[in-house]
This record gives structure tokens, sequence and C-alpha cells, in this order.
């Protein structure tokens, strides 16, 4: 037992020695998780606080399971996971494969110089401030707004289209995909140039299309990259963003909006309930690994690479 | 081999996305909490020791130095420079041989001009120093960093600065602070080492200021800031152009159906959605007066005639307003971009004269009223009185605010006694009549003169200065925001333009609001838990379907049920708590 013991930390020895200026490279990373993520966890505590700051964590009195007792019991709780659960899959349906078909689409296309302007104009939005998206959004969707344009150019009648509950959805996650797709399509072509060319000239030797050479090598060649995403995406599903809902949102559309991390947002930073809103993240973080774990179990079983 | 391969090229740059887009999201909330305090005591506690024996400087002095002293208390008054003066009680300005503070500004409200890149060159501060003869280290919230949040880190640190001013201290709070040992009690205090401050709360017209600022246990956490008079009290009410108004030959509008007259001509003649606002300003006051009701779609507690709490939303005269809004909103006389829109687009529609009838606030007036003259589209905002039931009844209800909105300092235990005692004198100074002439309008001579009246004016110097007005007296003045000191009216009427000053005045014309209205009221803590519990819940569903009654989304016919569901919410529990504190609030004097 010992001797193990003694072999496992000569190992380790062995391996500092050899790679430590990879070790000395990694340092940074793991100073910072440590420091941000992994002291700030400390704070969690006050879940189970009635945390005041001005007698901090060691003097506050400690309510047990109190704040989540109250969440459950709050008449907003099954509204916040309804529509945290609804924004999520929505996203996963829709916005999750859009930079998946524009990187097979984009390598199809044979003209180097095309292929790299559509990258670039696709890039582009990403780069734009949240807010500013927003507000554009916001100057689309008015009553007197370039959509609302189109639509009076029909003979349609003018909306308010961020009023209406119906359209809060497609608003959202259209103008995420607008937003991000491509800039999430640049890891698929990544993993796109990374397939062995030989196979597609066999497959065209054997007679394939390119619809045949897309289904049959293409896509395989991309899977790990597809499964390990996707299980990443699962472990956030309960954590939908709270700032461009905040933007968008309003009185007229709560009823659909209202996520976990608004209401998070709105306890914590609004009213100031500090513990109770910890005690909603807490929940909230708990949900998501069981869905990363579950995820990636799947992806495993499934022969496609999990995350660990 | 090759599939391994892929595994670490995705997991590699996955990774770094993540640590991308978490550096993205990070970024500037955390710059922006570490920035406020930067707390530098040692100045502080190394002049303490001086300052010890400076406790009842002018009379000891006056009495033991002799001629020294008399020649000091002769020449002062001589000389009349506005700088040197012993207060009505009894304290001398500037004082003696004080340490150095520092004061937290939680709402950047005494932050410099922006054309100063820090308070050390800004005229104001630099007076204050000489008038009060106190050296005061500034410290500010980072820009745009929210005030609560802020507040609340500040706590946390360990040495909190010496002075912490902020927004809306409740007393509830103010007595939690003193009982957990961060802040000094100044009840023992007050009346010795400020004692024109002291004076000044307890007259008869600030009686409201008194209620606000003393806990229920009758204890003084803070000396706080306030406003003068009647102007003070309402910043936002109804606007209307003036020049569409002369041009439909329509008279000013007084009564619902007044308002509705001038709506539908508006929307005939000009082809709108006349009526715009934000969702903001409409919740404050609104149209809500035009029936006799209390509140738009911001649940609302108000006390009736009886001196009982009850809320705005339950009442008849609401239903009534809802269904005239509803009406309007049908009709095409509301604008449907109201429910969503920020200042920047209301503005924007202004501009492009999309709007005919709004709710604004006297600033924004201001801006309009510049947008309209730089455009030159000959729009003419004015303000207009809030409706009325009928035109010989005067206005229950408009948008109002507090005489004392909770705006104040409070003294942290980083001080020694002493320095506690320094800061009372160093506060007090706002709320003498020289010190509240300082605050308000400037040194005599370079930002203000007295007129034939005796009522200052702003010196050509402050009006013609190439930075504007807004920047111009900031850089003389500190009631910008509120001050250490009483918001005078007589400010508000010469700082804003002509519209915007007479706008107030119809705004509070006739007006019984103050009567009514119940500023943010203390709570027990155990009240503190129920209250907070419930009320949030109940407060954010009353104001998500008040706003779908006005647009159809959801019928009047349901308001029975929706008032038992807000019953079911607990809104009894609420509204005895709220009640009970209100009738301890009406109990202090």
């Amino acid at each position: 037992m010992t001797q193990k013991i003694a072999l496992a930390a000569h190992k380790v020895v062995r391996d500092f020695r050899k790679n430590k200026y990879r070790y000395l490279l990694v340092l940074p990373v793991v100073l910072f998780f440590l420091i941000f993520d992994y002291k700030a966890m400390y704070g969690i505590v006050i879940a189970f606080q009635k945390y005041r700051t001005s007698a901090g964590i060691s003097g506050s009195p400690w309510v047990g399971l109190y704040n989540f007792q109250r969440f459950f019991k709050d008449i907003n709780f099954w509204r916040v996971l309804r529509n945290t659960f609804t924004i999520s899959m929505l996203s996963i349906v829709f916005a999750f494969p859009a930079p998946i078909l524009l990187a097979l689409l984009l390598n199809e296309v044979r003209n180097k110089w095309i292929k790299r302007t559509v990258q670039t104009i696709t890039y582009m939005p990403h780069f734009i401030a949240l807010v500013i998206v927003c507000s554009i959004i916001h100057s689309f969707c008015q009553t007197n707004g370039a959509i609302n344009d189109i639509i009076a150019a029909f003979g349609g009648e003018r909306l308010n289209m961020l009023s209406i509950k119906g359209l809060f959805y497609p608003i959202y996650i259209l103008s995420g995909i607008w937003q991000n797709i491509g800039w999430d399509s640049i890891i698929y072509l990544a993993a796109l140039s990374g397939i062995d060319q030989e196979q597609y000239e066999a497959a065209r030797v054997d007679g394939a299309g390119r619809i045949r050479q897309m289904i049959s090598i293409t896509l395989p060649g991309i899977m790990p990259t597809i499964s390990m995403l996707l299980v990443l995406k699962l472990g956030h599903v309960l954590s939908v963003g709270y700032e461009k809902i905040l933007l968008l949102y309003n009185p007229m559309t709560y009823e659909v909006a209202d996520v976990i991390s608004t209401y998070v947002y709105r306890k914590g930073m609004i009213d100031t309930d500090f513990s109770y809103a910890t005690a909603i993240g807490l929940f909230n973080s708990v949900i998501n690994i069981f869905f990363l774990l579950t995820a990636n179990k799947l992806s495993k079983k499934m022969g496609q690479s999990g995350l660990f | 081999m090759r599939k391994s391969l892929h595994k670490i090229t995705g997991i590699a740059l996955s990774a770094a996305m993540i640590a991308v887009l978490a550096g993205c999201g990070n970024g500037g909330g955390a710059a922006s909490t570490t920035a406020a305090p930067q707390t530098t005591q040692a100045a502080t506690t190394a002049a303490a020791t001086t300052a010890a024996a400076t406790t009842a400087a002018a009379e000891t002095t006056a009495a033991a130095a002799g001629t020294e002293a008399a020649a000091a208390e002769t020449t002062a008054p001589a000389e009349n420079d506005g700088i040197h003066f012993t207060s009505p009680g009894g304290i001398t300005y500037p004082l003696q041989d004080m340490p150095t503070l520092t004061v937290w500004d939680g709402n950047n409200d005494f932050a410099p001009a922006n054309v100063y890149s820090s308070y050390t060159e800004s005229p104001f501060h630099n007076g204050l120093v000489e008038r009060t003869g106190v050296n005061i280290e500034w410290q500010y919230k980072a820009a745009g960093a929210n005030t609560t949040e802020a507040y609340n880190l500040l706590l946390t640190e360990d040495v909190l600065p010496n002075i912490i001013y902020k927004e809306s201290w409740k007393a509830h709070e103010g007595q939690q602070l003193i009982d957990d040992g961060v802040i000094w009690d100044l009840t023992d205090y007050l009346p010795l080492y400020a004692p024109d401050y002291w004076e000044r709360i307890h007259r008869p017209e600030y009686s409201s200021v008194l209620k606000t600022v003393m806990t229920d246990q009758g204890r003084f956490f803070d000396v706080a800031t306030f406003n003068e008079g009647p102007y003070n009290d309402v910043y936002t009410g109804p606007v209307i152009r003036q020049d569409w108004l002369d041009e439909c030959g329509l008279d000013t509008p007084v009564t619902m159906e007044d308002w509705e007259n001038v709506l539908v001509t508006f929307k005939e003649k000009y082809n709108i959605a006349p009526f715009s606002f934000l969702l903001s300003r409409i919740n404050t006051g609104g149209f809500a007066s035009g029936t006799g009701a209390y509140g738009t779609f911001t649940a609302r507690w108000y006390a009736d005639d009886n001196g009982k709490v009850q809320l705005a939303q339950l009442q008849p005269e609401w239903v009534e307003y809802m269904e005239w809004l509803h009406k309007w909103y049908e009709m095409g006389l509301i604008d449907k971009d109201s429910v969503s829109m920020d200042e920047k687009a209301m503005r924007s529609k202004v501009l492009n004269g999309d709007a005919g009838v709004s709710l604004t606030t006297n600033t924004q007036l201001t801006n309009w009223a510049e947008d309209a003259a730089t455009e030159g589209n000959g729009a003419k905002w004015v303000g207009v009185g809030y409706p009325r039931v009928s035109p010989d009844q005067p206005v229950n209800w408009t948008h109002i605010r507090a005489r004392c909105v909770g705006h104040g300092g409070v003294i942290t235990k980083s001080c020694s006694e002493e320095e506690m005692i320094a800061a009372l004198k160093w506060l007090n100074y706002g709320y003498t009549d020289v010190g509240m002439m300082y605050w308000n309008f400037g040194t005599e001579g370079v930002s203000y003169y007295l007129d034939e009246e005796g009522l200052p004016e702003w010196t050509d110097q402050v009006v013609n200065d190439p930075d504007g007005m807004n920047v111009s007296t900031q850089k003389y003045i500190g009631v910008w925001g509120t001050g250490f000191s009483v918001q005078t009216e007589r400010f508000l009427q010469i700082r804003y333009t002509e519209e915007a000053v007479q706008a107030i005045f119809t705004w509070i014309e006739d007006s019984e609001a103050q009567k009514h209205f119940i500023p943010g009221l203390s709570l027990l803590e155990d009240e503190q838990t129920l209250y907070n519990d419930t009320w949030s819940m109940i407060s954010s569903r009353i104001s998500e379907v008040a706003v779908q009654y006005m647009t159809g989304d959801l019928s009047l016919d349901g308001y029975d049920a929706f008032v038992k569901e807000l019953y079911d919410m607990g809104l009894q529990t609420c509204q005895d708590i709220e009640q009970a504190a209100y009738d301890r609030y009406m109990a202090k004097q």
C-alpha cells in the first residue's frame, strides 16, 4: 500500500519535472477558478440564512430550508420554471442546429472568397453589445418600425410586437440565431477541416453524391463536437441569461418571459432579498448539474464522447 | 487517433469559448463593484487626536483667550463675508482644527461637474472646505452602478467610510444598523452638535421629515436631506402640445371628457395615436385624478380622509379609470408602444411629432423644448393641470414625493466620538441660513446675485457658460440632486426653463395629494419578514394585470376574481401591517 502511494507520488513528481512549463501555463487558469468560482462558493451558505449585509455571513441568523420552502410556495415558481424550460428547449431545438447547418452549407461552398465573406458577415452581430442588439430589436418591433412598415405595406395592421405574448419566443429565438449563428459555427468549421479528404475521394469513386457524402462522412466526422456541445448546452438548460430578457420584456409579456434568472435578479438586486435569491440560484444550479450528468451519460451510452 | 484529436480540439475550443463568454459576462459587473470604496483611513486617524479638545471650540476659547478671541468675534459679523459667522445654534464657521473626513456618496449627488476630473478642481467642493474648515475625501460609486448594490457591497468592507450617504434610508434600516453597531446613534448628539439641523427638522412645516427620520424607538440615525416646500413635491405630470391645441381651437382640458375630446381631435387631425407615455411616468400619478382614483398600474397605498390606509387598486374609482384607459386604447388614442418604450424612444417620438399628449418630468420637458428649438418644428410642449372629476373640484391625486424621500448621511463607527462630533458640525453647515444659500446658489457675486426683491438669481457667468446650465450650476452648487442641506423652491424655479417651471405650478395647483400620500414606512422586524414575503408578490401581480386591463388582454369582467386572488395571496395581512406602521408614523412627534 505505502509502496503504491510512494510510486504514485514519484510519478507525479516526475511528471511535474518533465512538464513544469505546462504546469506554469495552466496556473493562472487554476487560480482564476479557485478565486472567482470556488472561493465565491462559500457564499452559498447565505441561502440557509436570513442574511443582512450589516451583520455579515457570520452574524446572520440561520433559517434552515426556509428560503427554499418560500420558493416552492411562491406563486411565480411554476411560471418561471415553465418559461425557463420552454425558452431553453426552444433554443436547443431551433438555435442549436442553426450553426451546424451554416457550417455544413459553408463547407460545400467551393469559392473561397464567397465563403470568407459570408463567414465575416455572419460573425459580425456577435460583437455587438447585447444592449445595442436589444435596442435594435425594440426599434424594429415598434409600431413605426421596419417590420411593421412591411406588414403595413401588405395592408396589415401595425402592432407593437414586443407587447404580444405569442411573439415573444419567436423574437427572442430568431434574434438569438441572428446574433450567434456565425460565431457558433466556427467550432464546427474547425471540426470539418479535420475530416480526412481521402474519405470523400473514396466516396466519390464509389459514386456517392454530395448529399450522400454529407450524411455519411461529414456529419459522422463532426458528431463528437456536436454531442459535446449539446452536453454543455444541456448543462445550462435552466440558465437562460437574464440580460436579454430583462431588456426585452415588459408587463405585457412577463407571463411568458419571466425566467428564473430574471426572477433572481429582481429578488436579489431590486428587493435585496439576498438569501432568497441565493436559494433560488442554488436550486437552479442543482437542476443544471443533474441535466449535465444525465446528458453526459446518455452521450457516452450512444457511443459518443462525453465530457468526463 | 484522429477521433481523439478531434476530441481534444473540441474541448480546447469550447473551453476557450466558455472562458471568453464568462469574461464578457462578468467583466462589467466586477469592475464596477470593486472600484467604489478606496478608503484611506490614515489621514483621518492622524488628525483625530488634534481634534479631541475642540468639541465646544468657540465658547471655551472665547472665554479663555480674552482679547484675541473677542477680536475674532467682533470681526466675524463685521466682515460679513458670508464665510465667517456663528450660526443661531452657536456653531462658529469655519470650524477650527478639524479632522479629514471620508464621505461615501452612493448616489453621486455630490459628484463634481463633469468638466472637472476630480472634486479637488471643483469650485463648489473647494468652497465648502474653505467655509466649513473641514477637508472631505469624497468617494463616489462607479458610474452606472446600482446604488443598493454598491451600498450592500460597501457594508461588507472591513473599514467603512466616516459618512455614508445614499437614497431611501428607512427608519427601521437605520435602527437595525444602530443595533448591529455599524453606525452611531445620533439622538443625544444632534441637539448639541448639529443644533441648526435639529431646529429645522422640528419646525411644524417639516413634521413629515421628522416622522420619516425618527425610528419607531424614537432614535435618530442620520442627518437627512430634504426639500423646502410644495414646489419640490412634484416633478412629473401631464403635458400637451400647446401649438396643436391652439391650431385645433381647443381649450385646455380639465375633465376626462375634455381630454378624450382633445385626443380624438388630435388623432383625426394629425393621424397619430396622440397619447404616448412611459409606464414609469404614468405609474406615479397618471390620469387617476380624472376619476378620483389614487394610482395607475403600480400598487399604491394611500391614506383616505379618515386616515385609513387603502389600496388604490381596490377602489371603484380605479376600475372606472381603467375603463377610460381601455376605451382610449381601443379607440387608438393611446400609443401601443407605450408599454415597452424607453426614454430615448419616447424622445424621438416627441421630436418626430408622433405624440401630442404625454406625462413627463420637468427635466424631460426642458429636453423636449430644446429638441424642438433645434429642429425648428414649432412644437410647444407645456404642462397642464392633472385631470379633475369636475372643474370645481380639487385634484385628489398627482405624482407626489415626500418632503424627505430618505436621502441622508449616517455616521459610521469608523469614527471616534470626536470625529463623529466633527462630522455632525460639518453636516450642520448646510442647515444654517448661510450654509443653505451656499449649497443652493453658490457664492454671491460669482454664481448668484440678489435681485430687487432679495431673491437669488444666477449671474451671467452661470447663464452664459459655454458648458451649458446643467454643468455651470453644478460647478457652484451642491443641491443638484439633493445636498446635505435643504433643496429650496427658489433653486428649482431658477434652474429650469420657463415652460418647465410653469409646468410644476400647474401640476401642484389645487392638489390634495400630499394629504393622501404615504411615504416609505418603518416596519418592525417581524412585520418586515411577513410583508416582504407577500407584498412583493402582490405588487408585481397588480402591475402586471393592471396594464392588461388597459390593453384589453384581460377583461375587467374578471376584476372580482382578481381581487379575490389578491386576498388569497395575503393582501389583508399587508394592509394591516401598513396600517399599523402608518399609525405609528402619525403618532411620532
